[in-house]
């Protein structure tokens, strides 16, 4: 157990980047209009928590995800992890600590290097940070590969030789080699298959569980986050706008946004739709729409 | 009375460097006016090239090995390039997941309805084709289509481009508009906008939809039918909600607590797949 400090908390998050479309020169001298992509956010992820940051396109949660790890420089505000600020952190500094946080991406396809096997590819942050000994290497990366479901005949081959799924198991075997404590995950799922991403969503939820991973969960997607994080907190516009245990988000949502957002999900219950269908209405069709949802339709 | 559209017994195979294989096999479906039918799948199913093969689209190599493809009785697999060109657009239109390789970035919104409009009836003068740009642009309920006329596909949102290449799909007022993912690529309050859009063009206008998706919520939300495609076969078909609620098929309890463990919703347990699902 760690102290009382959370694993993660952010204040006061800023981060702006000049408005795309602007001339050239206006940009060189400065002269822009700045759209912030986050816009003073404040976050906290308690150690062995999964905290999901949802929002739809443009809603800032990649860049404040990436903002917290710094691999974005923000312009204001603080990012502790346990306790110890990382802004201001010279960068030698930052890569000895970046073993304990790591980054799981949304396409495999394109963070895992085509000439690369996969046995290299895992093992790669071993030797970066020198935290396993050559001769348990191995031994390590066997291990890696079992915690994720891969077979130990996938060390020796290529990222193309697997399906999307698998190569995102790659990816996370590939962040949890170092051991880390906070895994930030971006859109693990969303280019995967569906068959795919609830098989991705459950080893997540297990390793999380299995490994006491803090886990922040970037996505678009409410409905995808919610069999797997504690908490959710929702983007819209740079700013958190409602923050709360995965459940009460679902029951009694707070804010308007949130409200839009679940009601725009559709149902998997065909009797649970948001509007009555007009034609062909299907003979066994169930009366009520009372089969167990969290939500009743609108 | 024939259906609207037909797929008799359609096999398509790939070449591959044994000889050709078959990636679609003997699939038998058809559609009707005024309905909605959802054709779903994992990738790699089929379930795109089978809409591809409707409309002559297919891909070099990839071939219709038998079956037929019958439009108000008519098989479209007999018919020459021209003949086809005029059914594709006029009778059978497609809308693809990602709008913006749909649309040219050189040409104005406006530009690319009206030329749609024209392609297919030249009769039409360019004062009433704009005005049916406008109209048709207000239909898809684009903000604005008076002024989005002269905007760019940059200069749009993507659910924007994806109502603007709606619209010229619709230009020539189709019968059938075959839709690959037409909302994968969006958020969720778009999807939902352009599945209620959807809905009412079937509605008001008849349109018959083959929705191609491997969104099983999408389907349970939009769709009267649900056709259930694995490995090039349909594996099982009937309404959604009883498929939904009492699937009958391995693959298909597959794909539902699949699609299960990623929605917000449930489904009775009579539905629920011995593996895997969710708490």
């Amino acid at each position: 157990m760690t102290g009382p400090e959370p694993l993660l908390e952010a204040r006061g998050l800023v981060k702006s980047f000049p408005l795309p479309g602007a001339p050239v020169l206006d940009r060189l001298r400065g002269r822009t209009e700045l759209v912030r992509a986050v816009d003073g956010v404040d976050l906290r992820l308690e150690a062995g928590e999964c905290l999901a940051v949802v929002g739809e396109s443009g809603s800032g949660k990649t860049t404040l995800g990436r903002c917290l790890l710094r691999l974005v420089e923000p312009d204001a505000g603080s990012v502790r992890f346990q306790g110890e600020e990382l802004r201001g952190l010279s960068s030698s500094a930052l890569r000895r600590r970046r073993r304990r946080f790591q980054m799981v991406f949304q396409d495999p396809q394109e963070s895992l290097n085509p000439r690369m096997r996969l046995g290299q590819i895992i093992a790669e942050p071993l030797a970066a940070h020198g935290i396993v000994p050559p001769g348990d290497r191995r031994h390590r990366l066997l291990e890696l590969l079992e915690l994720v479901g891969l077979d130990a005949d996938a060390v020796d081959r290529y990222p193309h030789q697997f399906s999307g799924g698998q190569r995102q198991r790659i990816g996370i075997a590939r962040a949890l080699a170092t051991e880390p404590e906070l895994l930030v995950a971006d859109e693990p799922v969303s280019a995967l298959d569906l068959l795919s991403q609830a098989q991705v969503i459950r080893l997540m939820r297990d390793l999380q569980r299995r490994l006491g991973l803090g886990v922040l969960f970037i996505a678009h997607d409410l409905a995808a986050v919610a069999k797997l994080a504690d908490r959710v907190a929702v983007m819209h516009r740079g700013r958190i706008v409602e923050e709360a245990p995965t459940e009460e988000i679902f029951v009694r949502p707070s804010h308007p946004y949130t409200t839009e957002l679940l009601r725009a999900i559709p149902r998997l219950h065909p009797g649970n739709r948001r509007r009555p269908t007009g034609t062909g209405a299907p003979g066994g069709a169930p009366g009520t729409p009372s089969g167990g949802p969290e939500r009743s339709s609108s | 009375m024939a259906p609207l559209l037909e797929i008799d017994h359609l096999t398509i195979t790939v070449p591959t460097p044994g000889g050709p294989r078959p990636v679609v096999r003997e699939l038998t479906c058809h559609l009707d006016a005024g309905e909605i039918v959802g054709l779903v799948g994992v990738s790699g199913a089929g379930k795109s090239l089978t809409a591809l093969a409707v409309t002559g689209l297919l891909p070099d190599g990839v071939e219709v090995a038998a079956g037929r493809v019958l439009l108000e009785g008519r098989d479209l697999l007999t018919l020459s390039e021209p003949e086809i060109r005029r059914i594709r657009g006029r009778r059978i239109a497609m809308v693809f997941q990602d709008p913006s390789t749909a649309l040219n970035p050189t040409f104005t919104v406006g530009f690319q309805v009206i030329e749609a409009i024209r392609t297919h009836d030249r009769s039409i003068g360019r004062a009433e084709a704009r005005r049916q740009a406008v109209e048709l642009l207000r239909r898809v309920a684009l903000p604005d289509a008076d002024r989005r006329l002269s905007s760019y596909p940059h200069e749009l949102s993507g659910g924007q481009r994806q109502r603007v290449v709606l619209a010229g799909a619709l230009a020539c007022r189709p019968d059938v508009l075959l839709a690959d993912e037409p909302t994968t690529a969006l958020d969720v309050t778009t999807q939902a906008q352009i599945l209620d859009l959807l809905e009412s063009l079937r509605r008001d206008l008849g349109l018959a939809v083959l929705l191609i998706t491997h969104d099983l919520p999408v389907v349970a939300e939009t769709c009267d039918r649900v056709l259930v495609l694995e490995e090039g076969k349909i594996v099982e078909e009937g309404p959604v909600a009883e498929v939904f609620l009492h699937p009958a098929r391995r693959h298909t309890r597959e794909l539902l607590a699949a699609a299960a463990a990623l929605s917000i919703d449930r489904l009775p347990p009579a539905a629920g797949a011995p593996e895997g699902a969710a708490p």
